[in-house]
């Protein structure tokens, strides 16, 4: 997240050297990588387009459909989740960030870690969690009988969801606003306060506008993990679109609502993708002169830091407290009740680990023509395979894996509930996680590298296998960390393509928790949280090998 | 057997509708130290690039060894051309030592320990053959790029600016080193570069390439003192320009009447470098000194004539006294190069004005 992509060139060219074949490397790409890149392109559009197909075959009953008030309703409702809780993320981000970065908080690094952990976890635990300790006959009202309340108000429909989604994706805003801080030119800032303008006033007109593309990008991302969510919905029983989608499938035999609603979801994703990326150009937020940064120095807190620290430890109690507390109240539950169904069979364990390898491994590959493709060969046509790879990722995993349902029933024998399906839904939702990783390893691969190996006599698949892979490893150990993590949390697509008898933790906790058997969903939640916290610190660890070449 | 290491035949090669190169045809004969000289942008790297096959020319044909490796439907890869590139940015690669750089081109048959050893020796690196490319000097990281780049034993090795990413103090000695390498290696190399003195200092041969073509190839002497252009003649060090009128081997101009290089007749242009301008000490001379700039070693003055054109004059040793304003007249003992209007453009823009 927010690596910067290191040009090619280690050392810049003598002043006014612009010859333009630097940059240009073997002008036409061979057409085995056309190929085998517009193949995997295709693959990832083919959802959004056999939806649109779909639908579009419906004729007049698709306006009958959308003539239903109930479809309205969940789009109106899904609309107002997204903006309240893209709101929430974007003010608790941004306080949490400006706090752990410009003031003399104490102990900073260690919240910053703290706050920073909901991101670990799938939204399903955090609704399992919120259920289990906020719902009705919860560890709260346990708590609170004892005082005569008989009654808390209701954690399910959209306050449950807006808390939960709010915990999920507020450290996306953190986290990019935290890097935007830091990039911050602090002789601004010096500047403001010598011209007379107060902390707040220079935070205020100096500080947040230069923050605004860290906040987008942070807010950008909250909308469509919000739009995109299905654990946390489905479980708070909040009717947004996946919610709806999953159960007018699962409903009805009449399928073609599901897809227009899908089709509405994908295209209201699209929509915000598309007017983001329409924004002007971006202006230059970056130290406009030269000399050596110096440190900005850090706003003393005052009377302020005992509500900041309490700000602190709510978000971090409520973020992973909460979790914590649920799991483990529920796993001894489970064991002083002699729960039998408490465990988890090695079976599922194995589904999971087999599904998830299987699908980053895959993935990975599929990612390696696009990379490969757009970052040696930059034009328009290679920048339209790689952003048609990227349009798996904006469609929800529930929209992609009823577009795969639809298309496999009807048009293949035996893919339909295959493990292959599976798969190749990974591939299309992930496809985008690989690629980030990859292509800002590949960058940095110095293209003349490649020509000294063809230099010296060696054919273009040697040096890819002497030269280009190991120079790329830590972004190739990247992405399968980050494809692995994903699909092991990944549930939707899972829920619904999984072939019979096939089951993972993720669809363990899900089941456990709807049908309320809350102590059942100890044991899974426990190892996905642990399988999780791995995964992240290989990646985060091979970031900073690769940071420092 | 063929005395060319290199044919170039009539090379053109566009980017995106911009010409890079133009009907570029030059030949290079064994054993030469070439250099290819031009400001930055004229093409020479891509027509590097096109010699070492890491592009490909969109005509024309290129000869290695009398063997047609581009045009006439050849492409032959840059892995089977057996030629060595040294590249601006030396390329090394970061995730092996030094000998296994080298090592790299050797593909693993023969001695290949012998022959790396050998290689490093001939570079002087024998001692720093574990060292990982990050801890090595840009010198010594240009020597393992030379090395990895001999050690397979090409027929011709092309350096892409080779001393533009040394500091100054480095670079001396580093093109001293270089020299005597390939020198003794006898290989036919071609080196390209922006900066002229480095070109005539080092090279053998060398050939000036402007806007995609080459314009003017000779020895290094031959073209500093027969410029075939304006262009060319400022390109390859200061010089001084005055309208003139030939006369046979005369040239008659606001200095009267001076030896030309050539005989030529009718409207043109004369040139002579600041070395072969010889200020006289004339209390009644025509020309003024309007500025001096003392470097030690040398010292250049800036004369005025009666027309208002500054002429300047490089004037060895820090001894002679000038002072600014002080009459001289001027002396030119040395025949001077003569641009006939037909061919000369004196309106053509300074080199790098129009990039």
């Amino acid at each position: 997240m927010g690596r910067v992509e290191n040009p090619l060139s280690t050392t810049p060219d003598p002043p006014g050297a612009g010859s333009p074949p630097r940059t240009r490397v073997f002008r036409n790409a061979p057409p085995l990588l056309w190929i085998a890149a517009l193949l995997v392109a295709a693959i990832s559009l083919s959802p959004l387009l056999y939806l649109i197909v779909r639908t579009s075959q419906l004729g007049g009953t698709l306006f009958e459909i959308l003539s239903q008030r109930k479809i309205w309703t969940v789009f109106v409702q899904t609309g107002l989740l997204t903006i309240v809780v893209t709101f929430t993320a974007v003010i608790l981000g941004v306080v949490l960030a400006w706090i752990t970065v410009r003031t003399d908080l104490p102990s900073r690094s260690l919240i910053t870690i703290i706050v920073s952990l909901p991101l670990v976890l799938p939204s399903y635990i955090s609704a399992f969690s919120l259920i289990v300790v906020l719902g009705p006959r919860g560890l709260l009202q346990g708590f609170l009988e004892g005082f005569g309340v008989e009654r808390l108000p209701s954690i399910y429909g959209f306050p449950g969801a807006w808390l939960a989604l709010t915990l999920f994706t507020y450290p996306f805003v953190f986290l990019s606003v935290r890097a935007g801080l830091a990039g911050l030119d602090p002789s601004l800032e010096d500047a403001a306060r010598c011209l007379g303008r107060g902390p707040w006033n220079t935070f205020r007109h100096v500080i947040l506008p230069q923050l605004k593309p860290s906040i987008h990008a942070g807010a950008l991302l909250s909308a469509l993990y919000t739009l995109s969510d299905f654990g946390a919905v489905t479980l708070l029983q909040f009717d947004s679109f996946t919610r709806a989608i999953y159960v007018q499938y699962t409903a009805s035999l009449d399928r073609s609502v599901a897809a227009v609603l899908a089709l509405m979801l994908a295209l209201l994703t699209l929509v915000i993708l598309a007017v983001e990326f329409r924004r002007p150009a971006r202006r230059r937020y970056y130290r406009s002169s030269a000399g050596t940064a110096r440190r900005a120095t850090r706003v003393a807190l005052g009377k302020w830091k005992i509500p900041a620290v309490i700000l602190c430890v709510a978000v971090a109690v409520v973020g992973i407290g909460l979790p914590v507390l649920a799991i483990a109240v529920w796993l001894v539950r489970g064991v002083v009740y002699g729960d039998e169904h408490l465990g988890v069979h090695a079976t599922v364990m194995l589904d999971s680990i087999f599904a998830s390898s299987t699908g980053a491994l895959l993935t990975v590959v599929a990612a390696f023509p696009v990379v490969f493709l757009a970052a040696r060969y930059p034009g328009r046509r290679t920048q339209g395979v790689e952003r048609a790879a990227y349009v798996g990722h904006a469609l929800p995993g529930i929209v992609v894996a009823l577009a795969l349902v639809f298309f496999s029933a009807r048009y293949t024998v035996g893919l339909y509930q295959s493990f292959a399906l599976l798969m190749i839904a990974y591939q299309v939702r992930f496809l985008p996680l690989a690629i980030g990783a990859l292509r800002s390893s590949m960058l940095q691969i110095n293209p003349r590298l490649e020509e000294a190996a063809r230099s010296l006599g060696h054919t273009p698949r040697e040096v890819f296998v002497s030269i280009i892979l190991p120079l790329a490893r830590p972004g190739v150990l990247t992405a399968v960390a980050l494809v692995f993590l994903s699909c092991m949390k990944e549930l939707p697509a899972t829920l619904l393509l999984g072939p019979t008898g096939f089951e993972t933790l993720a669809m363990r906790i899900w089941n456990a928790t709807e049908e309320a058997f809350f102590a059942r969903a100890a044991i899974p939640s426990l190892l996905l949280v642990c399988v999780s916290a791995i995964g992240l610190s290989v990646v985060l660890s091979n970031e900073e090998k690769g940071a420092s070449p | 057997m063929n005395s060319y290491a290199i044919q170039c035949r009539d090379l053109e090669k566009e980017f995106g509708g911009e010409a890079a190169v133009v009907d570029c045809s030059v030949d290079i004969r064994y054993g030469r130290f070439m250099a290819l000289l031009g400001p930055s942008g004229c093409g020479k790297t891509t027509l590097l690039r096109l010699i070492a096959g890491l592009e490909t020319p969109d005509r024309g044909s290129i000869h290695v060894g009398g063997i047609q490796v581009s045009g006439g439907g050849r492409k032959v890869p840059p892995e089977k051309r057996k030629i060595g590139m040294v590249f601006q940015e030396y390329a090394l690669f970061p995730h092996m030592n030094v000998a296994q750089n080298v090592a790299y081109g050797l593909r693993g048959n023969g001695d290949t320990n012998r022959k790396v050893a050998e290689t490093l020796q001939m570079v002087g690196l024998e001692h720093l053959e574990a060292r990982m490319p990050h801890e090595l000097s840009g010198g010594q990281q240009q020597r393992v790029a030379l090395a990895r780049a001999l050690a397979p034993g090409p027929e011709v090795i092309l350096l892409d600016e080779p001393f533009s990413n040394l500091d100054a103090s480095l670079r001396q000695r580093v093109r001293a080193d270089l020299r005597s390498i390939v020198r003794k290696s006898g290989i036919t190399t071609i080196f390209v570069t922006h900066d002229q003195e480095e070109a005539l200092s080092l090279a053998d041969f060398l050939a000036v390439m402007m806007e995609g073509r080459i314009v003017q190839a000779g020895t290094p002497r031959n073209l500093y003192l027969q410029p075939e252009t304006h262009r060319i003649a400022t390109f390859l060090g200061e010089a001084n320009f005055l309208p003139a009128r030939g006369n046979g081997l005369y040239a008659e101009c606001e200095l009267g009447k001076l030896q030309a290089l050539n005989a030529f007749s009718g409207e043109g242009e004369i040139m002579f470098r600041p070395e072969d301008v010889i200020p006289t000490p004339d209390a009644n001379g025509t020309c003024k000194i309007v500025d001096r700039i003392y470097y030690g070693h040398d010292q250049l003055l800036y004369l005025q004539l009666p027309s208002g054109q500054i002429m300047k004059s490089r004037r060895l040793g820090s001894r002679d006294a000038y002072d600014i304003g002080q009459r001289v007249g001027i002396r030119i003992d040395t025949p001077v190069s003569v641009f006939p209007n037909r061919y000369g453009c004196p309106t053509l823009p300074e080199p790098g004005s129009h990039a």
